[in-house]
């Protein structure tokens, strides 16, 4: 049996999964927090680098001069795992109860992983259920928020289901109609991918991923105003394949660092809706969905220039 | 010329104890001397009731800053009204940020309200908390990330329950520097 694998034995708790350089037996202890989607992770792309950085050093020291090139270097020690223990992704991830990796670990060019990806599209995780008011404004821990009040929550198939928080629909307060980025669109870092269509005028709302638009909330369609009235679960508005969230990183913020953001966008909100008696700054339950009702379509619009960063 | 005192003014009965206890509250934590204006009734003066019964708490502070004049730094009004306001459905208080007036509202404070028994000590300390908050904003402090502050902005009485009547660090020098 391979030494390095069996000193890496730990207990995972329920409900986690080793990270697959724990799995191949290159770190001893690290667990997975994004779905097995390695393209988008950090830690994978810095185990990269470094493991890059020591084999060039030690090639350059004895004068070997190899081509430089990507690779996974936890796909090369798979390959030195025996091979009951190349387990496929989707056994890690408890979605087969036992499968093989005949591919070493090259998921883009396998043909189970293609079938795996094809199936149905999950239905949405209802059971999100920590929720908190921050400031008055209603927030799930498990999403991740983008600066622009847009959430994004990855989903056990890697892709990001992507909806408008509760503090932009309570600012936008009713919806005329949408448009959206069709299906198979890449887009780009911050491109926009959505249009609402409002009294007070067009507003169009950028994605807070890159990647490839995967699919769209088709009873939204049906119903727009899913957005406003459940804009956390039947209001999503579509799921994405990432290639990449990290260039954004410092926009994309979880748990106490977005309560934090939140408060200071509800600052900014009282600063910005300054009125005969200077800003007055108010305390209560939750914010009101009929903001828009009691402002000029001029201050509404420069809100959601400064909330939503649309354009 | 201005008075160095913070004006209270009730608007509606407001039972007198509880007008005392606020008096010590608010000159124990601030250092400034209190007055009392007698009761002020308003409801023929402000727009009606919305929302089933809730006041708006934006037109009774513009009332206040126009129609009262007294020679105070402050001027803190307490309401029996349900309230709400451009920007919340339900309010415990509103303030000017840098200003003269803040307003708060005892409806929904007490337990009794949420269908408890009535705790006379967790309603004073709601009411202590919510008071020093409103009056701190008009001394220019805006809401506090810190979950125990005082300056949190609190979205239900359990955020009032939990955060300490003390402000934080951060807000603490502000305070100071300001009044
Ligand atoms: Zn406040
Ligand atoms: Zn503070």
């Amino acid at each position: 049996m391979n030494s390095k694998y069996q000193r890496g034995m730990k207990v995972i708790p329920t409900g986690e999964r080793k990270c697959l350089w724990m799995e191949a037996g290159v770190v001893s202890y690290k667990l997975c927090t994004n779905q097995y989607q390695c393209s988008i992770c950090d830690y994978d792309r810095a185990m990269s680098n470094r493991v890059m950085k020591e084999r060039k050093i030690a090639e350059e020291s004895v004068d070997i001069i190899t081509p430089k090139k990507e690779i996974n270097v936890w796909v090369e020690e798979f390959r030195h795992l025996p091979a009951d223990q190349r387990k496929c992704r989707y056994m890690l991830m408890g979605e087969v109860p036992y499968k093989i990796c005949p591919n070493s670990f090259r998921c883009g060019e396998c043909s189970f992983d293609q079938m795996m990806q094809d199936r149905k599209q999950p239905a949405f995780d209802y059971s999100v259920k920590n929720y908190e008011k921050v400031a008055g404004v209603y927030m799930y821990d498990e999403l991740q928020y983008f600066r622009n009040h847009t959430w994004l929550q990855l989903e056990r198939n890697g892709k990001y289901r992507i909806g408008i928080d509760d503090f932009a629909r309570r600012i936008i307060g009713k919806i005329d109609g949408i448009e959206l980025s069709a299906v198979g669109k890449n887009l780009d870092f911050e491109e926009y991918c959505l249009t609402i269509h409002h009294e007070y005028g067009d507003l169009e709302l950028f994605s807070p991923v890159k990647g490839i638009v995967d699919s769209i909330n088709q009873e939204m369609l049906d119903n727009v105003n899913l957005i406003i009235d459940e804009p956390y679960q039947g209001g999503w508005l579509m799921t994405i394949d990432p290639i990449s969230v990290t260039k954004s990183n410092k926009n994309l913020l979880k748990g106490d660092e977005a309560k934090a953001w939140m408060i200071e966008e509800t600052n900014l909100l009282s600063k910005t809706l300054y009125g005969e008696l200077g800003v007055t700054l108010a305390d209560g339950a939750t914010i009101s969905a009929e903001i828009s009702k009691n402002i000029s379509s001029e201050k509404w619009k420069e809100l959601v220039r400064k909330h939503l960063f649309v354009r | 010329m201005t008075d160095r005192i913070i004006t209270i003014i009730p608007i509606g009965e407001i039972d007198s104890s509880i007008l005392d206890f606020i008096s010590w509250s608010i000159e124990e934590t601030f250092r400034i001397t209190t007055a009392r204006l007698p009761n002020h009734n308003l409801s023929s003066e402000i727009p009606p009731p919305l929302y089933g019964n809730r006041y708006n708490s934006t037109s009774i502070l513009q009332h206040l800053s126009e129609k009262i004049s007294v020679n105070a730094l402050r001027l803190l009004a307490i309401t029996e009204l349900d309230l709400y306001s451009p920007i919340f459905s339900t309010l415990y208080g509103e303030a000017q940020l840098n200003g003269k007036c803040a307003l708060v509202s005892l409806h929904r404070l007490r337990q009794e309200y949420y269908n408890l028994p009535p705790d006379q000590t967790i309603f004073l300390s709601r009411f202590h908390k919510v008071v020093i908050h409103e009056i701190a904003h008009t001394f220019g402090l805006i809401h506090c990330i810190d979950k125990n502050c005082i300056m949190y902005p609190s979205s239900n009485v359990i955020d009032i329950d939990e955060k300490s009547p003390l402000f934080c660090p951060s807000c603490n020098p502000k305070l100071l520097s300001n009044i």
